[in-house]
C-alpha cells in the first residue's frame, strides 16, 4: 500500500490558465457584441444580448478565477522507479498508473504562452495513448524527462 | 540481392475500379453536369477528364510500386511524385490479410495487406495485386519461423496452407445460419424492406389503390400482420444469405505462434495474427443470442481489424459454451470464458438504472400530460429502466494472475478479457456523487488496430482500488 502522489505542478500554470481563460472569454464577447449591433440596425429583443452577456460572464467568472485554482489544487504526480501516477480532475478525479515498462517516449513540449512563462509540458506515449503533466517549470520539465526516459530505458519490455 | 518486385498488372485495374467506386458521388455529379444542355463545354469534360486522371494514376501507382525481400525486411519503393521508401522488419509485422474479392478471383491474383503496431485506419502495407503463389510466399517469408528455402514456388505454397497445424477448427454451417438468424442486421434488413416498400406505391398504377384498398381494409389485420410477417421473413432470410456469403467457410488454424483465419464464400479473406500480440479477447452476445446460449469472439490486436466488425477481429462468429471452451483451450488457453464474475455492489444499481433511464422518465411526464394517451409512453422509460437493472446485473470484474476480466453491457453483453502485459495504463476515477457512494469508474488502455482502446467498469466498490493497482504493479515491476 503505498500513498497517494505528492508533487505539485508550477504555481505558474494559475497565471497562463488565468490569460488562457482571458482569452476565450475575449473571444466569446464577439457574440453579444454581434447580437448588441443586431439589436440596434434591426431592432433584434435586446433580451439576446442579455442572456448571452450574462452567459459570457458567467463563462469568464468560472474559467479565469474558479477553475484554475480547483485545477491547480487537484494536480498530483510522483514518478517512482517502476510507474509513474497521475492525479487529477475537477469533476471526475482521476488517478492514473502507467508502469515504466509501457512507457515509449517522453516529450517536452512549449507553446508561446508557456515560453513567456517558462514552463513546459511533459507528454508521456505508451503504446495506446498520450498522457500529460501540463505546466511544469523548464528546469523541472526536462529533469523529468530525462528521468523518465532513463527509467524506461532501464526496464525491459517483455513484448 | 536487389531482385524488386513489381505488382500484378491486374492490379491497374483493380486499383481503377476500386478509385472509381471511392469516387463514385463527385463522379456521378461530373456525368450529370456534363450532361446537362446548361453545361459549358467545361462541365461537360470534367467527367471524362477525371476517369482519365484515375487511369493514369492507377497506372503510374503501379509503375512505380516495387517491394523486395532482403535480410528479413520486407522493402517497399513507390509513390509519383513523391518516392517514399518503407522498410519493416518481419518480427515487427502484426498481422498478414490475404483479401482474394471477385475481380481478384477472376484474374487469379490477391491483395496482401500488412499491419505494423503503428496506428492510423490504413494498413502500413498494402499490394494492390500479386499472383497466389506470390502471396503465399510474401506470407511465408514474413512468418517468425524461418523459412529455409525461397526459390520453390509450389514447396511454399504448400507450406503456407497445410503444414505444421497443430489446430484447426471449421465453423459448422450451423452456426453461421443462426448468427444470420439473431445479428442485428436483421432489423437493418427489416427497416430497408420497410422503406422499400413504402416507396412501391409510387409504381402502382393510379387505380391500383381505390380498387385495392377496398380489399386491403375488409381483410384488415389479419392482412396487414401477415404482409408483416412476410417481410420480416424476407428480411431473415436475406440476413441469412448476407452472413452465409461473409462467414461462410470460416476457419480457424493455429501455427506454433500464429493464428489464421479465414472465411468468406465470394470475398474471401485470410488473415494472419501473431497470437502473444493478442490484446484484448471479447465475448459478446445480444440479448437473444444469450437466451440461445451462444456468443461470439473478438479479439483485438494492434493489427488486422476491419471497420465492420469496430476495428476488432473476429474470431468465432457464433459458438455454444462447448465449443467455445473447445476452441480457446487450443487458441488462447489464458482467455477462456470465465465461469464466474464478482458482481458490483448492491449501491451502484440505482445509478446504473438512473443513467440508463434519466432521459427517458425526464420526457415521459411533458408527453404524458400533453399528447392522448401518453400513458402509453411510459413502456419507454420502463423499458429502459429494466435495462439499467440488466447492465448493473451482468456488469463485474474478476482479477486472475495474468489477466483481468471485466464484463459490461451496452445493449449486447460483452465480457473482455485483457492480459495483464497488455495494458498499457489503468485509470480509476471518481465523481463528486461517486465519491459519496464510495464507488469509482475503473478504465484500462489497451492497444488495438486503430491506436489506443478503453475498456471501462463503472461504479466499482471504492476499497478495491488499490486492490487493482497492486494487481498491475505486480510481475509489471
Amino acid at each position: 500500500m503505498r500513498g497517494q502522489p505528492t508533487h505539485r505542478i508550477s504555481k505558474k500554470a494559475l497565471s497562463v490558465w488565468h490569460l488562457k481563460g482571458v482569452i476565450t472569454t475575449g473571444l466569446l464577447l464577439i457574440i453579444p457584441a454581434a447580437l448588441f449591433f443586431f439589436t440596434y440596425r434591426f431592432q433584434f429583443p435586446l433580451f439576446y444580448v442579455w442572456t448571452s452577456g450574462i452567459l459570457v460572464a458567467g463563462y469568464g467568472l468560472w474559467k479565469i478565477i474558479v477553475l484554475p485554482k480547483i485545477r491547480w489544487n487537484m494536480w498530483r504526480y510522483e514518478v517512482y522507479d517502476k510507474e509513474i501516477e497521475l492525479l487529477r480532475g475537477v469533476f471526475i478525479i482521476r488517478h492514473t498508473l502507467i508502469p515504466m515498462t509501457r512507457v515509449q517516449h517522453v516529450d517536452t513540449e512549449q507553446g508561446p504562452i508557456y515560453k513567456k512563462y517558462g514552463l513546459t509540458t511533459v507528454t508521456i506515449s505508451t503504446a495506446a495513448g498520450v498522457h500529460e503533466i501540463p505546466a511544469l517549470s523548464e528546469g523541472v520539465g526536462s529533469r523529468l524527462r530525462d528521468k523518465i526516459a532513463y527509467l524506461a530505458g532501464t526496464e525491459e519490455s517483455d513484448e | 540481392m536487389n531482385n524488386w518486385h513489381k505488382l500484378h498488372s491486374a492490379s491497374i485495374l483493380l486499383l481503377f475500379t476500386s478509385k472509381v467506386k471511392d469516387l463514385l458521388i463527385p463522379l456521378l455529379l461530373t456525368l450529370f453536369a456534363g450532361g446537362t444542355s446548361y453545361g459549358s463545354r467545361f462541365s461537360s469534360l470534367l467527367f471524362p477528364v477525371l476517369i482519365i486522371v484515375i487511369l493514369l494514376y492507377s497506372i503510374l501507382y503501379w509503375a512505380s510500386f516495387r517491394y523486395q525481400f532482403d535480410e528479413g525486411e520486407l522493402r517497399i519503393k513507390q509513390g509519383i511524385f513523391i518516392k517514399k521508401n518503407r522498410y519493416i522488419r518481419k518480427n515487427r509485422v502484426q498481422s498478414v490479410d490475404i483479401v482474394t474479392g471477385m475481380f481478384h478471383r477472376l484474374l487469379k491474383v490477391e491483395k496482401v495487406k500488412i499491419e505494423t503496431a503503428g496506428g492510423g485506419m490504413e494498413p502500413e502495407v498494402e499490394l494492390a495485386a500479386v499472383k497466389q503463389r506470390e502471396a503465399q510466399f510474401i506470407r511465408a517469408q514474413l512468418k517468425s519461423v524461418e523459412v529455409p528455402n525461397q526459390s520453390e514456388g509450389e514447396e511454399v505454397q504448400e507450406l503456407g496452407r497445410s503444414t505444421q497445424r497443430s489446430f484447426y477448427y471449421k465453423v459448422p454451417l450451423k452456426s453461421i445460419i443462426i448468427t444470420g438468424l439473431t445479428s442485428g442486421k436483421v432489423g437493418l434488413v427489416f427497416s430497408a424492406a420497410a422503406a422499400l416498400i413504402s416507396q412501391i406505391d409510387q409504381f402502382l398504377p393510379r387505380g391500383f389503390y381505390e380498387n385495392s384498398i377496398g380489399v386491403l381494409i375488409s381483410k384488415g389485420a389479419v392482412f396487414l400482420t401477415g404482409l408483416l410477417l412476410v417481410v420480416a421473413f424476407i428480411a431473415w432470410i436475406i440476413s441469412i444469405f448476407i452472413t452465409v456469403i461473409q462467414y461462410g467457410n470460416f476457419e480457424i488454424a493455429k501455427n506454433d505462434k500464429e493464428l489464421i483465419i479465414s472465411r468468406g464464400l465470394l470475398e474471401k479473406r485470410h488473415l494472419t495474427l501473431q497470437l502473444n500480440r493478442i490484446t484484448s479477447v471479447r465475448y459478446v452476445c445480444n440479448p437473444l443470442r444469450q437466451w440461445l446460449g451462444v456468443w461470439s469472439i473478438y479479439v483485438d490486436s494492434a493489427g488486422g481489424g476491419s471497420k465492420e466488425e469496430q476495428l476488432s477481429t473476429l474470431l468465432l462468429p457464433l459458438g455454444s459454451r462447448k465449443e467455445i471452451d473447445h476452441l480457446m483451450k487450443e487458441v488462447l488457453p489464458y482467455a477462456k470464458m470465465p465461469e464466474t464474475i464478482q458482481p458490483l455492489p448492491k449501491k451502484a444499481a440505482f445509478r446504473y438504472i438512473i443513467r440508463t433511464s434519466i432521459v427517458w422518465w425526464l420526457l415521459a411526464f411533458p408527453v404524458m400530460s400533453f399528447l392522448p394517451n401518453g400513458w402509453v409512453f411510459f413502456v419507454l422509460p420502463l423499458s429502459f429502466s429494466y435495462l439499467g437493472w440488466l447492465r448493473y446485473k451482468d456488469s463485474g470484474y474478476t482479477l486472475c494472475r495474468n489477466q483481468c476480466v471485466l464484463q459490461t453491457r451496452l445493449f449486447s453483453l460483452s465480457c473482455n478479457i485483457l492480459p495483464k502485459n497488455q495494458i498499457q495504463s489503468i485509470t480509476y476515477q471518481q465523481t463528486f456523487f461517486q465519491k459519496k457512494r464510495k464507488l469509482y469508474t475503473l478504465s484500462a488502455d489497451i492497444l488495438s488496430t486503430t491506436g489506443g482502446r478503453t475498456f471501462q467498469l463503472k461504479d466499482m466498490e471504492a476499497d478495491e482500488d488499490q486492490h487493482i493497482f497492486e494487481w498491475y504493479r505486480r510481475n509489471n515491476i
